[in-house]
């Protein structure tokens, strides 16, 4: 593998979307500036002027935000964002305007990632030596997207071709990785990537060896990532590009005493591949059409008073997309067809002595089909802009399904209709006012629906939601999202100051009611679901500053986001789990000269909410908590502060190379990572009842050496 | 000087990051706690019903004995009844006798000494207590009984307890097992079988000890050791005690073995007692078995 990829590639930084002279690249040029926030290089005025209602930031900027541990992590960074919560320490997640993490449609090249994260969420699974293009888009939402309720996470390899090889690497001290870029002909270039941890063959030993925790030599920890590609000009109007990932986490833990679990091992990881055909007919119509298929899964086994459990979930999507785009006019229009099929296969357990759960293991796996088509058409009138369209969707439960019923079961045969939903619509209207050449507003109102859904069940951040799919007996979820923002430039656009209202609504939201044991006991959760409804709104300010040797920004958002079920809180509304009132991020990079580069970042948020008992009783010997108000409480305030320090090297046979001096979390901030309850229940007739919380990440120092050859 | 001025830099910045790393703690506030009746009671075919009464605690405050002991209650009146109409002629009716046990939890009970559950029948609980009354109903089934006991070596030791039922499917009835081996101290429940009433037929069930950490066979784990004495109970429920007992598993997982990995509760655990108390009334069929596990 080391060798097929030191045999391979790479390009260069600044080839970051469309430097292909091809007419295929100006129209795509042409699309891209219009609706989406895109992470890459941008007018300096791009704020006033976009289609979007989000914020966007220079790829090359996101590089310089401080590491962790020697990783740079533009995903990661999106959080430091307005409007974008991270959902608590260590997990993978994050929350955009108060909607689940669920609701947050993650793709690279087009294809669903479900868990883009490594190592309990510490690190993406996105190499960003591979990335060329990153879009966010949390409102305003053009009909060429969808799926979800509450953003989207656009992210594209480099596809343009470059003139030379190009070799980048990353040394760190708990992985590196190495990516190349090999043009082998003016139409064909290859790239491929390789990241890999060390943790349990380098850290761990050496944490050990310095006295910290014996302990942990017993566990293991790592994580992989591969990414290959390329990109073919099969003519001067037509593109092929293509790109395969595979990437896993693998944890093992000899013994987790609280739980009595032994010998636990758990595998999990994405695998993607697809195929994009771009072709342009003139300057004013091009297609493109893109095959995606991405699979994750997880597999577990642990031991468990001697019993061994084995646990596995696994989705798979395959997907096909062809949109075609036209300029006519003052019109910029986008229509398209999907047609995708997903599998989900949600938590089976397999016991060689599976004593609890094995009257009722005839799982189903859910299996569904969708259709959408959509249609939008962008164009300004005077000072105005207006981006107006509809997205329809068609989706169908298919068979094998087995609807478990008492008085006879009701058996779907392959690929069967279990269930139609209704088709559903999906207007999206957004405009934008130039009040002078230095302000602007914008407004947007959006539907959305979603039909592929997962409710969490544990509280930690490996990634084991329960897939559950839009089904018999699963509504899908759909939102109205409202969004207004005065957006106004200072200083020939060198400051920036914005400030947004949104409220959104949320219907269908699930909420799984029962705890673990249920869930692998239960033939059919699906029945054992609640569902309610959700609003949330808010406000969010920012203020950048984008030129000169200081930049940054801060953003502070205020936010409410709250839940209706009628089975839970007595019917009366609650605050959602991720509600988090107040979140400030500041982030800030002064280039001190050519050699010397700084950044920090702070981030603030109040603490998520969480249910805890308020009293218990006892019966038939089993002590059972009782839960008072829902969510009442809330954990800490999570905040943070990081710094980093860049070195410019000097350039060594070709060579260029830099280091890199990060400090996370710099004032050593307990943020806890976990909260749980612990009984000694009446042993020696006392009742001991405690409430634990785990502290992960303490401060880090990290170096790590980035290369390009 | 200038070593002086970063050495006094560094330590005040460690200072720094001393004072600022201390442990955030949780506001642990209680809201939503309402007070109510913890009702558990039995009624069993051939024997006296049996109920145990407390208030449920609320998690504030040193929970020592003496804490607990003011939520346990001895003073109520407890009746029960065959005919809904107590007071009918025909009804068996007792007022049952209350009595302290401390080897349980709660140390207090409440017995009959007249009134004998049969199977096929209905029975009746009043409950009056500061002024309130809570009623609950509930029904001992027909039995169904062990048609067969199997152990099946896993090791030289260590074996696989199975019992093989027939299941009746015009009931909607769940299975209750406990067991006990002799060294330990108390019955353990078995996850309930059936508890979705899909099961028809000859059905076997794989029995698990449930042990948990204080118990002496512990290290044994999901298994039974050759030579063991087991008491077996065999107990048939009907529906509504089911879905009281099947997620009484669910909720009390929340506070035993694993509890710190899961999410919270989401729904209230069901119960058959009217307002203001909670808990179970449940009528059981039960049979008795001890078998050497061979």
């Amino acid at each position: 593998m080391l060798l097929s990829i030191a045999q391979c590639l790479v390009a260069q930084d600044k080839q970051f979307l469309v430097s292909d002279s091809s007419n295929a690249q100006s129209i795509t040029q042409k699309e891209f500036n219009i609706q989406e926030i895109e992470v890459k290089g941008r007018l300096k005025d791009e704020n006033l002027k976009s289609g979007s209602l989000g914020l966007e930031i220079d790829l090359k900027k996101l590089k310089l935000l401080p590491k962790f541990m020697g990783e740079n992590d533009i995903y990661k960074a999106l959080q430091y964002m307005g409007g974008v919560s991270q959902a608590g320490e260590a997990n993978s997640g994050f929350y955009v305007r108060g909607g689940n993490n669920d609701q947050n449609l993650v793709m690279l090249n087009g294809a669903l990632i479900q868990n883009p994260t490594h190592v309990l969420g510490l690190f993406s699974v996105f190499n960003p030596d591979i990335i060329g293009q990153m879009r966010f888009i949390k409102s305003g939402m053009p009909a060429e997207y969808g799926g979800r309720l509450s953003s989207i996470v656009d992210i594209n390899t480099v596809n343009t071709i470059p003139e030379k090889m190009d070799v980048k690497g990353s040394i760190g001290l708990i992985s590196s990785r190495l990516a190349v870029h090999i043009p082998l002909s003016p139409k064909f270039y290859i790239y491929s990537s390789l990241r890999a941890s060390y943790i349990s063959s380098f850290v761990l030993p050496l944490v050990s060896m310095l006295g910290v925790d014996s302990a942990l030599t017993q566990s293991e920890y790592d994580f992989l990532d591969v990414n290959a590609g390329f990109v073919f000009k099969i003519a001067n109007r037509t593109k092929l590009t293509g790109h395969y990932y595979t990437g896993n986490d693998d944890l093992k833990i000899k013994s987790l005493r609280k739980a009595e679990l032994n010998d636990n091992s758990t595998f999990w990881g994405n695998t993607l591949a697809g195929l994009q055909l771009n072709h342009i007919f003139d300057e004013n119509w091009s297609m493109n059409h893109s095959l995606n298929y991405s699979n994750f899964k997880i597999k577990s086994s642990i031991d468990w008073h001697n019993t061994d459990f084995n646990l596995q979930s696994q989705f798979s999507n395959l997907d096909y997309k062809i949109d075609f785009f036209h300029l006519k006019g003052i019109h910029k229009i986008k229509y398209g067809l999907e047609f995708s099929y997903n599998a989900a296969i949600p938590q089976t357990l397999n016991s060689d002595s599976i004593i609890p759960f094995q009257n009722n293991s005839q799982r189903n796996n859910i299996n569904s089909t969708q259709a959408t088509v959509y249609f939008r058409d962008e164009w300004t009138w005077n000072d105005w802009l207006f981006n107006v369209g509809i997205r329809t969707n068609l989706y169908a439960q298919l068979g094998p399904y087995t609807d478990y019923i008492t008085d006879g079961n009701e058996v779907f045969s392959l690929n069967s209709i279990v269930k139609t939903f209704p088709i559903s619509l999906e207007p999206r209207f957004f405009t934008r006012y130039l009040i002078d050449p230095q302000s602007s507003f914008k407004l947007s109102a959006t539907r959305h629906y979603q039909y592929l859904n997962q409710i969490p069940v544990f509280s930690f951040g490996i990634p084991t939601d329960l897939q559950i799919p839009a089904s018999l007996y699963v509504q899908p979820q759909a939102s109205w999202h409202f969004s207004g923002g005065y957006f106004q430039n200072l200083l020939e656009n060198k400051w920036e100051v914005s400030a947004e209202l949104y409220y959104k609504t949320l219907e269908n939201q699930l909420e799984y009611k029962n705890g673990i044991e249920s869930t692998f006991s239960n033939s059919m959760f699906e029945k054992d679901l609640l569902l309610g409804k959700g609003w949330t709104y808010g406000a969010e300010w920012k203020l950048s500053k984008n030129d000169g040797n200081f930049s940054g920004w801060v953003s502070y958002n205020l936010a409410w986001s709250y839940r209706q079920f009628d089975q839970l809180n007595g019917g009366k509304p609650f605050l959602a789990r991720n509600d988090r009132r107040h979140d400030i991020s500041v982030v800030g990079m002064y280039k001190l000269n050519d050699r010397w580069d700084f950044s920090a970042v702070f981030v603030y948020a109040t603490g998520t909410r969480l249910n805890l008992p308020v009293s218990f009783f006892v019966v038939d010997n089993k002590v059972i908590l009782e839960y008072g108000n829902y969510n009442a409480f809330q954990m800490p305030a999570y905040h943070r502060l990081d710094i980093s320090a860049t070195y410019k090297l000097k350039s060594w046979r070709g060579i260029k190379s830099e280091l890199n001096f990060s400090i996370y979390n710099v004032y050593n901030r307990s943020n806890p990572f976990q909260i749980y309850l612990s009984t000694s229940a009446f042993v020696n007739k006392s009742f001991d009842f405690y409430i634990n919380m785990v502290y992960l990440l303490p401060i880090i120092p990290s170096v790590s050496w980035t290369f390009r050859i | 000087m200038n070593k002086i001025f970063v050495l006094n830099k560094i330590t005040v910045f460690l200072l720094l990051i001393c004072l600022l790393s201390c442990k955030p703690d949780l506001d642990f506030k209680i809201s939503g706690y309402t007070q109510k009746v913890i009702v558990e009671g039995y009624i069993v075919n051939g024997e006296y019903p049996k109920v145990s009464l407390s208030l449920n605690v609320p998690l504030s405050g040193q929970l020592d004995t003496n804490y607990i002991q003011k939520y346990i209650i001895s003073n109520a009146k407890v009746t029960v009844s065959d005919n809904i109409n107590s007071q009918a002629v025909g009804a068996k009716t007792e007022i049952l006798t209350s009595t302290w046990n401390t080897s349980r939890f709660p140390p207090h009970s409440y017995y009959g000494t007249e009134l004998i559950g049969e199977e096929g029948k209905i029975y009746y609980l009043t409950v009056s207590y500061g002024g309130y009354t809570m009623n609950a109903k509930t029904s001992i089934p027909f039995k169904t009984s062990i048609k067969e006991i199997v152990a099946a070596p896993t090791n030289e030791y260590l074996r696989n307890l199975y019992v093989k039922v027939e299941i009746d499917s015009l009931q909607k009835n769940s299975f209750l097992v406990y067991t006990r081996m002799k060294r330990d101290r108390y019955y353990k429940q078995s996850p309930i079988l059936n508890s979705d009433f899909t099961l028809v037929g000859e059905n076997t069930f794989l029995i698990d000890p449930n042990r948990g950490k204080n118990d002496p066979s512990f290290s044994e784990g999901g298994y039974f050791r050759k030579g063991d004495l087991v008491d077996i109970q065999f107990c048939t429920i009907d529906s509504t005690s089911t879905l009281f007992f099947k997620e009484l598993s669910i909720f009390s997982s929340n506070a035993g073995i694993g509890s710190e990995l899961f999410l919270g509760e989401k729904e209230a655990l069901k119960s058959n007692i009217s307002y203001p108390g909670f808990g179970i009334w449940c009528g059981k069929a039960t049979s008795h078995y001890s078998y050497i596990i061979p």
